[in-house]
């Protein structure tokens, strides 16, 4: 029952208190609404960006600012680039693109295109930078495509050439060889060719004529004689006519001779002539033809090299056309995007808010947790009903479980609503592995309510505390994933985030809320949350053990700073006036000369106020009491006490009408 | 004369240097309201806060009885309440100047949570709060908030919360400091109610004259020392041997006509508002120096009286000496 009684009143105090109900019960509710209003949307930046082009038209230009137009930024065009690059810093836009004057694709063309963005927006640079370069690059890929399709078609349109040339090149080879070879035949033919006549004697020609001119007057002779003989031996018989006859004609044979003979004379006259000539020719024809086979000979080594060369050509074509068949790559696609690369999200989320939720929820965690137990601590502390907490027969450590117990109640209602609400808006299977995921948002919670009730014990006041709530809060949120990636620091401090509560918190629960890992895979970072909270609990306790001591020392009933301030009897002695209350302040002072006055309200101290401030802990009317005048101070108490009597006077009515 | 049921035996108590109480020595009884006076600063809230076992003395031992126990033998014996905390701590009830309960739960809750820290069965714990909201006449009020009652209303609450368990002891600090006259006067009958019941009461209150009235015996706490343990009147003819010269006169320059008396008969002074007091072992002698100074300074005499000085002079008499001017002799007149 005691246990309950004081669960219960926590509870009470904590709603019925308006600052703390309203965070308690709007706080978070409040944090998951503006998150989820923030970040429930697909993960695209509404990016603004400003640029400058030195044309006044340029369609390249246009082209870049169309495609990214396009893509729902929003542009805005500047009339310079101080202007552009101003707009960053004024924070009208997010990134300032300075465009070349001439902007144009081509070889000595001014094509660089300047970026300007501000890094000290750290977390948004990189996907600043990532989300204007990638519309840049889709546009910049669009003319490397047109550029490299037009390259591939004249490569194309080459080695068809180099085909065709190939052919052409063999078919002169082919005509070369034939040359060659009838070059060579001619050749040969030539050099076979005969141009001696041999020893043609004429004289012997003619002496063969005279001889047969002779023998032939000699057959005449021995014909003649013959017959003279046959007609000595036949005498006057018939066959003597026919040996006249024979003797006519052998003389007619024989008296044509001579003209014959003439006529032979004159022909081999003639045809020593014309052998002559003809021997001139034929050495005339035997030199030219000795040219012409050298000259062939030139040619046909000619058309040897040039078939050589042939070859070599065709060597070269077909090389080059190998190279050509051996591009393979004939798109230009893929020559502008060799490697196709596609992200994919190892979820199939693509809410943003989903992504975040684990460290969302971890974070309202903490901060609730930290800030809700340490707050309910303070309030346990300075309200004025401590004291007699600790004259009641009540251990200290029931007081401390039914703080935690108190605050992890307030939190764990919260978290289930902020989950509910989730559950209902964002409408995914996160709760696949419940067990696993309601164990480590046990942990944590238990673990940020046990450091917020450390806080409130160490914290002396309200404002301590909650400064030190928000700096643990934000040490913890520093030394994580959520505002700089964790890899970016150094070496030491990453090893410290390894122990990070709020980030192994969150890393756990974004592996079972998105992962759906199972407890066998994540049970060391579960067990090192078991261990933080262990040690944390030992914490608590062993703060609140100094603490009490401390508490009871700041206590109004005890108080150690050389003696004892209680307000009750201690009363402030003003020479030989004693002050009592606030009427005696009164009368003291009336009753006080300046030189007394003086002595004791000065420019080094006001005694008066002081006691006001520190025993009667009535701050306000110190303040207003801090004058070094004395009528100006009786003024001030004066009207303070009429303000008293009017509020007694108005009590004593109440009471007597009740 | 009852037994005692505290008994505290040669207790010091020192914070860092400054030394507090110094060896002190007394006894409370059963059923007798104790009340404790003593100068600013001269530690009665650490002595009460020592006798409820709440801070721990340097030297000596507070001892209490437990006469609930059953066992009678056990009930006889005393026990010290450093040693015995949580069993102490059921006995005795404790109100103080500031109220010291949540303002933000209402009077009945108020009382039911504190009544559940002692354990109180329900039934007991409500029968306990019906009791003392009718005692302490906040029955109509028992579903406000704390923090909308009026000052003479939260002291009874206080005082409620201390009461809740039925203590056998109730420890007050200062219960009527900053009350006017007409609560003042209920939170010290409610104080004689209790007492009638059989509770025994510790308080301790710089309305000296009210104490008089309402204490059994009271406790002189002086230089760190208690001088006196006795009833109202025992402490009162003791210290009477001083009375007081009450002098009111015009123009009033107090200032002077004291720098033309003799210190010899005067033991201390003080200005009230528009009357000159002095405390003198002779004022016959004073009257006698008064008069030739009050016409040669041409102050008319408006008003002059002798008195017997009051416990509450008495203890300022007490809180200004500090060479022993304590005013002795004195006879009450008007």
């Amino acid at each position: 029952m005691k246990f309950l009684k004081i669960v219960k009143k926590n509870l009470k105090l904590l709603m019925r208190a308006k600052s703390s109900a309203f965070i308690v019960i709007f706080g978070p509710l409040l944090i998951i609404l503006l998150v989820g209003l923030a970040l429930n949307k697909p993960s695209t930046y509404e990016l603004s960006l400003g640029y400058y082009s030195p044309d006044a038209s340029n369609s390249l230009t246009d082209s870049f600012i169309e495609e990214v137009r396009n893509n729902n930024y929003s542009v805005v065009k500047h009339d310079s680039n101080e202007s552009c690059i101003q707009g960053i810093k004024q924070g009208a836009s997010h990134t300032c693109i300075i465009f070349p004057k001439n902007f144009e694709m081509g070889n000595d063309a001014a094509n660089k295109i300047e970026f300007y963005v501000d890094y000290s927006r750290t977390n948004l640079v990189y996907q600043i930078i990532d989300s204007i370069s990638k519309e840049f690059k889709v546009r910049t890929a669009e003319l490397s495509r047109d550029l490299t399709q037009t390259l591939l078609t004249k490569i194309q349109e080459t080695k068809q050439d180099v085909d065709e040339d190939i052919l052409s090149i063999i078919t002169m080879k082919s005509t070369i060889d034939e040359i060659i070879t009838n070059i060579g035949e001619t050749k040969s033919t030539s050099e076979g060719l005969d141009f001696s006549i041999g020893t043609i004697s004429i004289s012997a020609v003619k002496s063969a004529g005279s001889s047969i001119y002779s023998d032939a007057k000699s057959l005449k002779n021995k014909g003649m004689a013959a017959i003279d003989e046959a007609e000595d031996l036949l005498g006057s018989n018939t066959s003597m006519g026919d040996l006249a006859e024979i003797e006519d004609d052998i003389l007619d044979i024989f008296n044509v001779t001579p003209k014959t003979y003439e006529k032979f004379q004159n022909l081999t006259e003639n045809v020593s002539d014309e052998i002559a000539r003809a021997k001139s020719n034929l050495k005339s024809a035997e030199t030219k033809n000795k040219e012409i086979v050298s000259k062939l000979g030139d040619t046909q080594s000619s058309l040897d090299s040039l078939k050589a060369d042939a070859d070599e050509v065709k060597a070269n074509l077909e090389g080059t056309n190998t190279n050509l068949e051996n591009i393979g790559i004939t798109s230009a696609e893929s020559i502008v995007s060799p490697i196709k690369t596609e992200i994919k999200p190892i979820v199939a989320e693509s809410n943003q808010l989903i992504f975040m939720f684990p460290f969302l929820l971890v974070l309202v965690i903490m901060f609730i947790g930290i800030m809700l137990s340490s707050a309910l601590i303070i309030m346990e502390k300075n309200s004025k009903s401590a004291f007699r907490n600790f004259t009641t027969p009540t251990k200290d450590w029931y007081f401390v479980i039914t703080t935690y117990v108190t605050s992890f109640i307030i939190l764990f209602l919260q978290v289930v609503v902020i989950l509910g609400l989730s559950y209902y808006f964002l409408k995914t299977e996160m709760f696949t592995n419940l067990a696993l995921t309601t164990v480590i948002i046990l942990l944590s919670m238990s673990i940020f309510v046990l450091i917020g009730m450390a806080i409130g014990y160490v914290a002396g006041t309200q404002e301590a505390s909650t400064m030190l709530s928000i700096a643990i809060g934000s040490v913890f949120l520093l030394l994580s994933n959520l505002i700089l990636p964790i890899e970016t620091m150094s070496e030491l401090i990453k090893n410290l985030t390894r122990f990070n509560p709020y980030v192994v918190s969150s890393e756990l629960l974004k592996k079972t809320l998105l992962f759906k890992v199972v407890g066998v895979e994540i049970w060391k970072e579960v067990f090192l949350l078991a261990v933080f909270m262990t040690v944390m609990i030992i914490v608590v306790f062993l703060v609140n053990k100094l603490s009490r001591i401390r508490l009871l020392e700041r206590s109004p009933h005890i108080q150690r700073r050389g003696y004892i301030y209680v307000p009750e009897d201690a009363y402030l002695k003003l020479e030989n006036h004693i002050i009592k209350n606030k009427k005696d302040i009164l009368r003291v002072l009336k009753s006080l000369d300046d030189k007394e006055f003086e002595k004791h309200v000065n420019k080094k101290k006001n005694e008066i106020a002081d006691w006001a401030s520190k025993i009667l802990k009535e701050r306000r009317l110190a303040w207003k009491l801090r004058h070094k005048d004395k009528g100006k101070m009786i003024e001030v108490i004066k009207k303070h006490l009429e303000k008293i009597a009017k509020k007694e006077e108005k009590e004593r009515k109440k009471l007597e009408g009740d | 004369m009852t037994e005692p049921i505290f008994r505290i035996r040669n207790i010091t108590k020192s914070f860092g240097d400054h030394l507090i109480l110094d060896d002190i020595s007394f006894e409370i009884r059963k059923g007798e309201i104790f009340g404790i006076i003593g100068a600013s600063g001269s530690g009665k809230t650490t002595l009460l806060n020592i006798i409820i076992g709440f801070l721990r003395p340097d030297r000596g031992d507070v001892s209490f009885r437990f006469e609930h126990l059953l066992d009678f033998q056990k009930a006889m014996t005393f026990r010290s309440v450093f040693k015995k905390q949580e069993a102490v701590k059921k006995i005795y009830g404790f109100a103080s100047q500031m109220p010291s309960f949540y303002m933000n739960l209402t009077l009945k809750e108020n009382l039911e949570y504190f009544g559940s820290l002692y354990n109180l069965s329900p039934d007991a714990l409500k029968t306990n709060i019906e009791t003392l909201l009718n005692l302490m006449d906040l029955k109509n009020y028992e579903d406000l908030a704390a923090k909308n009652l009026s000052g003479g209303m939260e002291r009874r609450l206080d005082i409620a919360c201390a009461l809740i368990h039925d203590p056998a002891v109730l420890v007050l600090d200062e219960p009527t400091a900053d009350l006017d006259p007409v609560l003042r006067e209920h939170i010290w009958t409610l104080v004689k109610k209790i007492n009638k019941k059989g509770t025994t009461i510790i308080l301790a209150s710089h309305h000296l004259t009210e104490l008089e009235d309402i204490c059994s015996r009271i406790a002189i706490l002086k230089d760190k020392k208690i001088t006196d343990v006795a009833s109202p009147d025992s402490i009162k003819n003791k210290y009477s041997k001083i009375q007081e010269v009450h002098l009111e006169c015009y123009p009033g320059n107090y200032k002077k006509i004291l720098a033309k008396l003799s210190k010899k008969y005067i033991k201390n002074y003080e200005i009230r508002g528009s009357h000159l007091v002095i405390h003198s072992n002779k004022p016959q002698k004073v009257f006698h120096e008064l008069f030739p100074i009050l016409k040669k300074k041409k102050e008319e005499v408006i008003d002059m009286k002798v008195g017997k000085a009051s416990l509450d002079d008495i203890f300022i008499a007490l809180s200004k000496d500090k060479k022993d001017e304590i005013p002795k002799d004195s006879k009450k007149k008007s």
